[in-house]
């Protein structure tokens, strides 16, 4: 039910952002092609999604050492390996936005740098809980989650906005924040990030039933 | 309209990766459900 939803919302909201969003007037003056701005239909809940997710996983992680059910460990492990998911599209489709606007695929724009940061922390999370021991995983795991959630609040929302960094940045947020983006923009963003944020839940949920089931498996087999 | 077709191809890129991982856990679902049900 719950995937449904999320499919119909993104469903109208591609087509909203296909048939109905015109090329922004900003992006066509200083891109060539307004119609790239809609990646951030894209691009942005993505990105959103995936930082509020490792806050999220954060917290059962404190829900784990707290009363030290697998329950939590199986929600945070999930929320973080969604959420890895989600911001390995939201650097693809940035990379894609940065060759189209830029002409590079890359260029260690801040925004890129510290991204690729949070993506290295939470690739190293996924590393660090396959390797360790099954006594000691969910704990480890836990204070990773905790520890990644701080790092993940420097890198989305602190360092990109310093001054001296937004100074160098190309990254268009600027023009967003300023309210370059008319209001068929927020709308359909708006329904973007509700349907990505929807299908984020869903995701999670089954693949933390699914851890729980495997544990049980396996202790099952033993 | 060859000017939308970047917006078009970041949706399906991300779409289709979505798609393969719920397609992915669900797979892993199912033939987590035939061990639990060797016999049947």
């Amino acid at each position: 039910m719950l995937t449904a939803v999320a499919g119909i919302l993104l469903l109208v909201a591609f087509a909203l952002a296909f048939f109905w969003v015109p090329p922004a007037a900003e992006f066509q003056r200083l891109y060539g092609n307004g119609h790239i701005a809609k990646i951030v239909f894209v691009h942005v809940p993505l990105a959103i999604v995936s930082f509020v997710a490792f806050v999220v996983a954060a917290g059962f992680g404190v829900a784990y050492l707290r009363t030290r059910r697998l329950r939590w460990d199986a929600l945070g492990a999930a929320t973080i390996e969604v959420a890895w998911l989600y911001a390995v599209l939201a650097t693809v489709t940035g990379a894609w936005f940065s060759r189209l606007a830029w002409g590079a695929w890359w260029n260690w724009d801040p925004r890129q740098t510290t991204m690729f940061m949070v993506l290295l922390t939470y690739t190293a999370y996924l590393l660090v809980r396959g390797a360790v021991d099954e006594e000691r995983r969910a704990s480890v795991s836990a204070v990773y989650a905790i520890l990644g959630a701080g790092a993940s609040l420097m890198l989305y929302w602190v360092v990109p906005y310093l001054p001296a960094i937004q100074q160098i940045s190309l990254h268009p947020s600027g023009i967003i924040a300023r309210g370059g983006l008319d209001v068929s923009y927020r709308s359909v963003l708006l329904l973007s990030t509700l349907g990505m944020g929807l299908l984020f839940v869903q995701l999670v949920r089954l693949r933390a039933t699914l851890e729980l089931a495997e544990r049980r498996l396996m202790v099952a087999s033993r | 309209m060859p000017e939308a077709l970047p917006f078009f191809l970041a949706w399906l890129i991300t779409w289709l990766a979505l798609m393969a991982y719920l397609w992915r856990l669900e797979n892993r679902w199912r033939t987590m459900e035939g061990e639990e049900r060797p016999d049947e």
